[in-house]
């Protein structure tokens, strides 16, 4: 298992390796002139050329690519087209798109398995069917539609901005924090961000060790609701442990759109993997020979059936990990959370184009950090895997 | 035996004394679907149907069931020697092409398992079979040509009963099929009945109606939008260039998809390695984002063009990944063992035998690129970054920017709900199609219904 693990960690650095790659030289080629063209149009031959000379213009690409590539270790991403820090920029941004993500992804993940568990158990009818297309229906939905509909509906007339201002020049900003909160407060939202995505993070892996204690001592487990809310006053708690809890409050306020449009365009898709997943798992022999020895039918259904169903579905979110990710940023720019998507937009519109390269960049990372946790988690429930018997790699 | 079916026996023999075999062939149907070892209507089956194979069958059934059925005995002998004194089997070889092209309604209920087996039979039979190659018969290229067309004939028809079994299928189909209509109707209108001035897409202008916006009416069913086009007009319009996009995508996705799972499977090795570790690379460029970034460098782009390049960036990232492992399992088969001790070349075997196997899920990728490639393209038109100057995507842009620019506190309701109904229902229409094409495709499914 280790060697396993081993082996994709330097596999996805060989492919952030090639991403980056291929993508400096795409947009290389494509961009039609360079910073200096578009923005020094008063200066004169002699000028441009000067400042060309001045920030590694002139060199021929491979250097560039180099010199960028040596950037890109030193964590120093250099400046946008407008001076501004593009580390700076993805530092407010990077928290944001990680809240909406993981909330997201987590939340979609458990609504579309207990929705596939479910449909595939009950087999055709009017029921499943409805599931079925209602989540279809949301999968397939218009992005920007969908999240100015939720707002519509939900909170109208609250001075939300959805679809943010296209256009702006600078780092996307939060428009509508309740100011009384944040007066005299010195840390900026994207830090209070942060602090959420961790103290969540801090408080899931805790209860799940404790879930995980349990079961191995006791035999008891939590169910999975009464597991979401201690989660949920966990993290509260820590908010209050670290006297942040109003700042926290506020930015949930406004962060669960964007965090529940997301949901709802993501969920129909794990829920249609488990439903075939788990009609293929219900047809073996071993769910029959379950039935037939008396079990009570949830516990075939959970025990037997669903803990055997998830695994294809876990490794088919591998595949669609990249997907979700874009689908983050298409949420975002929606919405108007102010992210890397919302970024990434404005920056297209300004062909501010190192902007774009580096928010690929992170995206990228983040796609691949985030493959490689599922790996380990794959790993950790696939016995076949953990015991070495097959290297997965090479099915 | 089960108590409740003896009513419904009486009825299914009155029926067939008053000789309506199919009204019979429906009780008894429902009968067996309940109960399959119910051995009192396999026998009854065998008089309510016309063809001899299935009456054979029946009978068979019975036989299976219980062996010592006198009737059904001495029935199944009568049959098969008017039938000749050929066995059941070698007759089907002999003559393969009236024996299931008559398959009706009620067979298909029958027993779908049982029906299931039988076509996949069929399906393995070669072209030139076994016996006309035994004995050294010349089979003419026409005689040739009408078997491979009753063959794909046959398997097609099998498969679209298992596609319409899935009731959201259905739905797609005929959600696409109404987008098509709004394809071809509108250059239909606008040359008969929509005078041009008023209802062009792009320019049109009603100067009869103010103010525009107008709120629908009868000459404008949807309304006019801000600069005084007919709505309708221009939904009807944004409907080719959609089907253009979506349909080059899906092309091409599964084009570059196919080559790359099938070399990927065929030759493992390094060039397996290559092709999987690159598709993971290419899985992390967002299409949308791709499309925009050609879109800035070379102007005035069709949807002929985005619609390539949205292929080809999923066709080599998550479509050759999905097919890959299904590939894979097409490649550990029998067949394909004894296609390459047989002496076949990698060329033939991948295009004879392994491209065969790959369509279904090829088209099924088809389905879910055209609702990709779609939702991508309108996104970019709504956040107007792209020149397409007609679109779903624009519309709602149009409509969402109406209330900047006017300052008023109503929504643009009129040009809203259609644009993104249609949006919604195309990419819905597909996706609901691929996922019939799911249970065609995947042949474990497809034993459970």
């Amino acid at each position: 298992m280790t060697r396993y693990l081993v082996k994709q960690f330097f596999l996805s650095l060989l492919k952030l390796f090639l991403f980056v790659t291929f993508m400096f030289f795409f947009i290389q080629i494509m961009i039609p002139g360079d910073f200096v063209d578009q923005f020094s149009l008063w200066m004169g031959p002699a000028e441009r050329d000067a400042m060309r000379e001045q920030l590694g213009l002139n060199l021929p690409i491979t250097q560039r690519y180099i010199r960028w590539l040596g950037q890109i270790i030193h964590l120093d991403l250099g400046q946008s087209f407008y001076g501004h820090d593009i580390v700076e920029i993805l530092k407010h941004a990077i928290p944001l798109t990680l809240l909406v993500f993981l909330t997201g992804t987590a939340i979609a993940f458990l609504i579309g398995l207990w929705l596939g568990k479910r449909t595939a158990w009950r087999g055709p009818g009017f029921l499943s069917g409805t599931a079925t297309l209602g989540g279809i229906t949301l999968f397939t939905s218009f992005p920007p539609w969908l999240a100015w509909l939720l707002a519509y509906v939900f909170v109208r007339g609250r001075d939300f901005t959805i679809m943010g201002e296209i256009g702006g020049l600078h780092a996307a900003a939060f428009t509508n924090l309740n100011d009384d909160v944040w007066r005299n407060v010195l840390t900026t939202p994207s830090k209070i961000t942060s602090y959420i995505v961790t103290t969540l993070i801090v408080s899931t892996f805790a209860f799940l060790l404790i879930n995980a204690l349990l079961t191995r001592f006791t035999k008891l487990r939590i169910p999975t609701i009464l597991m979401i809310i201690l989660i949920c006053a966990g993290t509260y708690g820590l908010w209050n442990y670290l006297g942040i809890q109003y700042l926290a409050l506020d930015i949930v306020r406004v962060s669960w759109l964007a965090s529940l449009t997301y949901t709802l365009l993501s969920f129909g898709e794990t829920m249609i993997i488990m439903q075939s997943s788990m009609t293929d798992v219900l047809n073996e022999e071993y769910v029959k020979t379950a039935k037939a020895k008396g079990l009570h039918p949830s516990k075939v259904r959970e025990r037997h059936a669903a803990r055997n169903a998830l695994l294809p579905v876990l490794s088919r979110l591998v595949i669609s990990l990249p997907y979700l990710i874009t689908g983050v940023v298409i949420v975002e720019s929606s919405v108007g959370w102010p992210g890397m998507g919302t970024n990434l937009w404005n920056a297209l519109y300004w062909q501010n184009m190192p902007v774009v390269m580096n928010t690929l960049l992170i995206v990228g990372a983040i796609a691949l950090i985030a493959r490689l946790f599922l790996d380990i988690l794959i790993a950790y429930m696939d016995p076949r895997i953990r015991h070495a018997y097959i290297d997965p790699t090479q099915v | 035996m089960k108590i409740d079916s003896i009513p419904s026996l009486k009825r299914a023999v009155t029926l067939i004394k008053a000789n309506k075999l199919d009204e019979a062939s429906k009780i008894i149907a429902r009968i067996l679907k309940a109960n399959p070892d119910d051995q009192h209507a396999w026998y009854l089956l065998s008089f309510s149907v016309t063809d001899t194979e299935k009456k054979v069958y029946s009978l068979q059934r019975v036989l299976q069931i219980n062996p010592t059925h006198p009737k059904a005995r001495a029935r199944l002998t009568r049959i098969t020697d008017t039938m000749g004194n050929a066995p059941v089997q070698a007759r089907l070889a002999v003559q393969p092409a009236s024996a299931h092209s008559s398959a009706g309604r009620p067979a298909a209920a029958l027993d779908r398992r049982s029906l299931a087996r039988a076509f996949e039979r069929q399906r393995a039979r070669p072209i030139r079979s076994i016996s006309d190659v035994l004995k050294g018969r010349k089979v003419s290229l026409w005689e040739r040509l009408r078997r491979r067309i009753i063959l794909s004939w046959r398997r097609s028809s099998h498969n679209w009963r298992i596609f319409t079994q899935n009731r959201l299928a259905v739905i797609g189909i005929v959600l696409v099929f109404m987008f098509a209509i709004m394809a071809i109707v509108h250059p239909l209108l606008l040359k008969t009945v929509w005078p041009r001035g008023i209802y062009d897409p792009l320019t049109g202008f009603d100067i009869h109606v103010s103010p525009h916006p107008a709120p629908p009416s009868s000459a404008h069913i949807f309304g006019t939008d801000t600069l005084g086009r007919d709505i309708l007009s221009m939904l009807l319009a944004a409907t080719t260039p959609t089907f253009v996009i979506g349909l080059t995508a899906a092309i091409t996705t599964a084009f570059v998809g196919t080559i790359m799972s099938m070399l990927a499977a065929y030759f493992r090795g390094s060039i397996d390695a290559i092709i999987t570790n690159l598709a993971d690379v290419f899985i992390l460029f967002p299409a949308p984002i791709i499309m925009i970034i050609i879109g800035a460098r070379f102007r005035d782009l069709g949807p002929v063009h985005l619609g390539l390049i949205y292929g080809l960036v999923t066709g080599a990232g998550g479509t050759t990944i999905v097919m890959r492992s299904h590939a894979l399992s097409v490649v550990s088969k029998p067949y394909m063992q004894a296609a390459k001790i047989a002496g076949g070349g990698a060329g033939h075997i991948i295009t004879k035998h392994l491209l065969p196997g790959m369509m279904p899920l090829a088209a099924l990728q088809m389905m879910v690129a055209v609702s990709g490639a779609v939702v991508a393209d309108g996104f970019i038109s709504f956040f107007g970054i792209t020149r397409v100057s007609n679109n779903w995507g624009t519309l709602i842009y149009d409509a969402f920017i109406y209330k900047n620019v006017t300052g008023l506190t109503t929504e643009m309701w009129q040009l809203l709900v259609p644009a993104a109904m249609c949006f919604s229902l195309f990419a819905l229409g597909f996706y609901l199609i691929s996922r019939g094409l799911h249970e065609v495709a995947s042949p474990k499914i497809r034993i459970a219904s």
